[in-house]
């Protein structure tokens, strides 16, 4: 197999805590560290689905995969070009090939530009584009379902869904290699998110665009990912195969959360106290929260690994048959 | 059902400088204790319907049909101060975007204490502690830390669940939700969606829930109106329209949903076809460019609604009571 087109390498991310009179009074801790040390890589021509409860720093991953968060240690690779820090030299090259669809659809477009302008964008940065700018914006639009006179509105002036599906069409100006889609279909009817989803697949077949796919979408992950990497408070606890995740997940946490979306009314909800960034539970991390932890658990922390060919989980009792576990 | 905390009647709306309007001859009420799932197109005119119910719309819109909040007109007889007045006390809002909800230069504690406007009487440690309970119970980490932070240093989800601790410190008579669980995963969001059902119990008025997912109105709603292009083409109560869907919009839109699709598929159901644009729609049924089942009368003449029973009805030359 080739290599993965964007692999994270044992990355941590940290950002500044409190606020800064906090900071100079030595009042709390300086930093919370919301990524502690993720490893995940992105192959070529495929769509590994992102998913974790919220607040657990899928978001942070993606915009530290273009450098857009504070890195303090680790890398993170993009084809040959390796980056170690927020100020490498290597993010411009990063970002000519990686597009970003940023969670905040709203707050990510300019409000004074017009959505034809912000579409066209990329193309007048990279330079280089010597076709009719309208037409393009038109073209652009027209791939997520939006009629050519949106090109003259302004951001204030179209709905949740629209401004989503415009930022879409700005981060496929460039035919990126590798897009990092964070929640692209929050906020759009069904029928429109079916569209984009298809037009998502189509470009992967097209032109071998991969794809990082940050969702709390079960439903929508199980349709357009191969694979599927848990969060969970900044950590991945499970990857796998997305079949395998749905039909066989082994961490307690995936199982709570595919349990979710299959019960109606109260099941699957996950008891205990929703866990600290800054004071991060000793042993596994998930354990306040889980219904099979044991003395173990409280004692060390499960580390991640392979329980079968291209399935890792970190629990101790993963790859356990039922049963085993409650000892 | 008792006089309705919410009336629409007729109600279109155009904005400012737009070609034509967002929203035309939508008609629906919500009842005390009731809530209200809207579902429709993406641009279909949801938010603007959300907007129009705070009088939130931008300066210069055009509204005609009427609006009553418990028997009041809201555009007919208020002075921009009961406005004002009403949105502070009894009316609440989770906006769509949660982004953009908050304000950016003040922390989320202090933002949250002016939503008691209740409470502002009682002592300051007293208004602290039901923020912090409120946090706690939307099931935010660290709610000592995240009332001492701005809003850009919080997570999508996190945004959201403070938009929500909001809302429900407000303790409105109306409170209208605009898709308040897209950022939230599956997890917090049946616990958010269950601590909304107990509000709904406790609150003395009516919810309006703006979603695109139907498990959600499933689990949250009580009746469910259906918009498509700015007009209200399908209501009924929950049961009766996802159940037993009469208009074809309602029926197209149904069978995209990929949590009713079984087998994995890279290939999604899409409803064919485009929105016409605001200022080229069709002279008849709006939908009928797209319509699977259209014939030749949809082209010529715009369906009237038709009533399919009490509060339940469908706007479609093949609906028949
Ligand atoms: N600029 C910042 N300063 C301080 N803390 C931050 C900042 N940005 C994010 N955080 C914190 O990092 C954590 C992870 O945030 P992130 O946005 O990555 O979560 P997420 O998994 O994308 O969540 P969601 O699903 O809600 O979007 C949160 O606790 C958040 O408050
Ligand atoms: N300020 C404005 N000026 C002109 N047109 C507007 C303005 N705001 C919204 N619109 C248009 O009005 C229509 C209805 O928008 P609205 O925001 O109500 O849609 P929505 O149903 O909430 O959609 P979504 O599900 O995407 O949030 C859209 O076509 C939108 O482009
Ligand atoms: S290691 Fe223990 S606490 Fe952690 S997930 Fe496994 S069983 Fe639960
Ligand atoms: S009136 Fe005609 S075009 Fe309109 S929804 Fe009914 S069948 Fe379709
Ligand atoms: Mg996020
Ligand atoms: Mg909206």
């Amino acid at each position: 197999m080739t290599q993965p087109i964007l692999e994270a390498r044992n990355l941590r991310v940290r950002y500044p805590s409190g606020t800064l009179t906090d900071r100079l009074l030595g009042r709390g801790p300086r930093h919370v560290t919301v990524l502690p040390d993720v490893s995940l890589s992105v192959e070529a021509g495929q769509t590994l689905g992102l998913i974790g409860e919220s607040g657990s720093g899928k978001t942070t991953l993606g915009r530290a995969a273009i450098g857009l968060a504070p890195i303090s240690g680790g890398s993170i690779r993009v084809g040959d070009a390796t980056a170690t820090s927020e100020d490498a030299p290597e993010w411009a090259g990063i970002r000519r090939r990686t597009s970003m669809m940023f969670q905040d659809a709203v707050a990510s477009l300019d409000p004074r530009m017009t959505l034809g302008t912000s579409v066209t964008e990329p193309l007048a940065i990279a330079g280089g584009f010597d076709g009719n700018r309208r037409d393009k914006a038109a073209e652009l639009l027209g791939l997520v379902g939006l009629s050519p006179d949106f090109a003259d509105r302004y951001p204030h002036q179209i709905s949740g869904g629209q401004a989503r599906r415009v930022t879409v069409a700005r981060a496929l100006a460039l035919e990126p290699d590798l897009v990092i889609a964070d929640e692209p279909t929050a906020g759009l009817d069904l029928s429109v998110q079916g569209e984009l989803l298809n037009l998502l697949g189509e470009l992967q077949n097209r032109l071998g665009v991969s794809f990082l796919f940050i969702t709390h979408n079960l439903s929508v992950a199980r349709h357009v990912t191969n694979r599927i990497a848990i969060m969970y408070l900044g950590r991945i606890v499970e990857e796998a195969p997305t079949r395998t995740i749905f039909s066989a997940p082994e961490h307690p946490y995936t199982r709570a959360l595919i349990g979710a979306r299959e019960a109606t009314g109260g099941g699957g909800l996950i008891e205990g106290d929703v866990p600290s960034l800054t004071r991060r539970p000793e042993g596994c991390e998930f354990r306040t929260r889980c219904p099979l932890a044991t003395d173990l658990c409280a004692a060390k922390a499960p580390a991640l690994r392979e329980i079968a060919p291209g399935h890792t989980a970190s629990c101790h009792y993963a790859g356990q048959p039922a049963g085993v576990s409650h000892s | 059902m008792s006089a309705p905390v919410l009336a629409l009647d007729n109600v279109s709306i155009r904005y400012p400088s737009a070609p034509a309007a967002a929203v035309r001859n939508v008609s629906f009420e919500v009842g005390t204790g009731e809530t209200l799932g809207i579902v429709g197109e993406s641009g279909s005119g949801k938010s603007t319907l959300a907007a129009a119910m705070m009088g939130l719309l931008p300066r210069g819109s055009c509204v005609t049909g009427s609006l009553r909040f418990e028997g009041r007109d809201l555009f007919g007889q208020m002075t921009e101060r009961d406005l004002r007045q009403l949105r502070g006390r009894d009316i609440a809002t989770i906006a769509q975007d949660p982004f953009t909800a908050l304000n950016p230069v003040m922390k989320i504690g202090r933002q949250l204490d002016i939503f008691q406007h209740w409470y502002h009487d009682r002592p300051r440690a007293e208004r602290k502690a039901r923020i912090l309970e409120m946090l706690e119970q939307v099931r935010l980490s660290d709610p000592d830390v995240r009332m001492q932070q701005y809003p850009h240093q919080l997570s999508g989800g996190i945004l959201q669940r403070v938009s929500i601790a909001a809302a429900l410190l407000a303790e409105p008579k109306l409170l209208i939700a605009d898709e308040p669980t897209t950022a939230l995963d599956a997890t917090t969001e049946a616990q958010i969606l269950g601590i909304m059902a107990e509000a709904k119990e406790t609150l003395r008025g009516a919810t309006v829930f703006i979603t695109h997912d139907m498990s959600v109105v499933e689990r949250l709603c009580d009746r469910i109106a259906v918009l498509y292009a700015g007009e209200l083409v399908e209501t009924g109560t929950v049961a009766e329209v996802l159940g037993n869907p009469q208009h074809p919009y309602t029926k197209a839109l149904l069978e995209c949903d990929p949590a009713r699709i079984e087998e994995p598929t890279s290939e999604l159901p899409t409803i064919g076809g485009t929105v016409p644009a605001l200022d080229d729609r069709p002279a008849g049924c709006i939908f009928e460019p797209r319509c699977p089942s259209a014939v030749a009368r949809c082209r010529a003449e715009a369906p009237l609604r038709h009533d399919l029973g009490p509060r339940r009805s469908a706007a479609c030359h093949l609906v028949t009571p």
